[in-house]
């Protein structure tokens, strides 16, 4: 996802009547919005079969590690 | 039988979970909001009878168990063209054609409200504020919030929180605005001195929260009491205020995750006191170590933390559904 600032479309006098939120909304490449088009999907359902859609594969090997195994040497 | 109420199309955490139904042969009935109300399938609802019939048949007494899957999520008004109505008019039409079949909807979870439920209608859309307060009831540690209309008392929450603080949506507004090849979104906002100076006397009144100074955010996956949790490391020098800006980044790692015993009692007295029997919730880990909750979403994408991870949450899903409709 490109970012390429924080921007409103909003008129000042549009503003007045909004959320402060909307003046600093993050201003993105349309073309590297995942939600919008291309990008990664976790399922390989025949439903989902779209080219519009990337597959993204599994990435690591299936094991029982959690993120606290790392740091079970410092435990007393 | 299970009934999964869901969009017709594109909804990456449904189709998964219907796979693996079909996998271990199981019926179910998935209904969508076009469904409803396109003209493919015949269907009544008898309020004599209190019943739906759908091809003649009655589905009511078949059905026991029911995911509740974003149906009202689906957009129903593609079909207006624009171009026979006028701009006041389309959007009048919208709103009185969405108003009647969210009535409707809300009538079917009154026939349906002795079924087992994954997410209520009542469940589906918790307020954020009010979670904020279940969470701090709990134990749990929560972000000092408050929704301000004005920059005086904004400049003063700014100086109780360290000025260090983020504004936020109070819902969960997510829709993207498109004007040319640029996309523009709502997230998180870091506050600072120069952008409240900027802002006028009064204004709309916007949900303001203490900054965190995270070590990571942690997702955490919850189905009837059993917690999945993933560690979002981001090993990036600059640090967004909003996970979403850096979740494909290839500095973020997604990383199984174990939460303390107590915590996650803290978490399920939350969600039982929200009526919640699922949600992806969303914390934080403070560079102190202290764990802060920061939201759930009740009807919250599970998929990406699920493959990542190995938690094969789609198979748990649909398990769970069938263990619950064989009881």
């Amino acid at each position: 996802m490109k970012v390429t600032g924080n921007n409103t479309i909003f008129s000042e006098s549009l503003l007045q009547k909004a959320p402060i939120n909307y003046r600093y909304m993050v201003e993105i490449e349309t073309s590297s919005f995942n939600e919008d088009a291309p990008g990664y999907r976790f399922s390989k359902s025949h439903r989902h079969s779209s080219k519009a859609f990337i597959n993204a594969n599994c990435y690591k090997p299936i094991s029982d590690i959690i993120f606290q195994n790392f740091f079970a040497d410092d435990e007393p | 039988m299970i009934l999964i109420l869901s969009y017709d199309q594109y909804e990456q955490g449904t189709d998964p979970v219907i796979d693996w139904l079909l996998y271990y042969r199981k019926d179910f009935l998935r209904v969508s909001l076009s469904d409803i109300v396109r003209r493919k399938v015949r269907y009544q609802v008898d309020l004599q009878r209190q019943d739906i019939l759908i091809n003649g048949q009655s589905i009511k007494e078949k059905i026991k168990v029911i995911w509740h899957r974003r149906l009202m999520g689906e957009s129903l008004t593609a079909c207006f063209n624009q171009a026979d109505l006028q701009q006041n008019q389309l959007y009048q039409l919208k709103a009185e054609v969405n108003q009647e079949i969210s009535d409707l909807v809300q009538y079917l979870g009154v026939l349906f409200k002795d079924k087992k439920w994954l997410t209520s209608f009542e469940g589906f859309k918790v307020n954020k504020l009010w979670m904020l307060n279940l969470a701090s009831q709990s134990g749990l540690s929560v972000p000092r919030s408050e929704v301000i209309n004005n920059r005086r008392n904004l400049r003063m929450f700014y100086s109780r929180v360290g000025k260090s603080m983020i504004s936020k949506p109070i819902s969960d507004s997510r829709e993207a605005y498109a004007k040319g090849d640029k996309t523009y979104l709502l997230f998180t906002n870091e506050m600072s001195e120069e952008r409240i100076a900027t802002l006028p006397d009064f204004f709309f009144p916007t949900l303001f929260q203490e900054k965190i100074n995270i070590d990571f955010e942690i997702r955490t996956f919850y189905l009837d009491g059993k917690f999945s949790s993933t560690a979002v490391l981001n090993t990036s020098a600059k640090k967004e205020v909003d996970k979403k800006l850096y979740i494909t980044s290839k500095n973020t790692h997604y990383v199984p995750y174990e939460l303390p015993k107590e915590i996650e009692e803290k978490l399920h007295w939350t969600m039982m006191e929200a009526k919640l029997n699922t949600g992806c919730l969303d914390l934080m880990k403070d560079v102190n170590g202290n764990y802060i909750f920061i939201e759930v979403n009740p009807i919250g994408q599970y998929l990406a933390e699920s493959e990542r991870c190995n938690y094969h949450l789609d198979r748990f899903i649909a398990e769970w559904l069938i263990e619950t409709d064989n009881t």
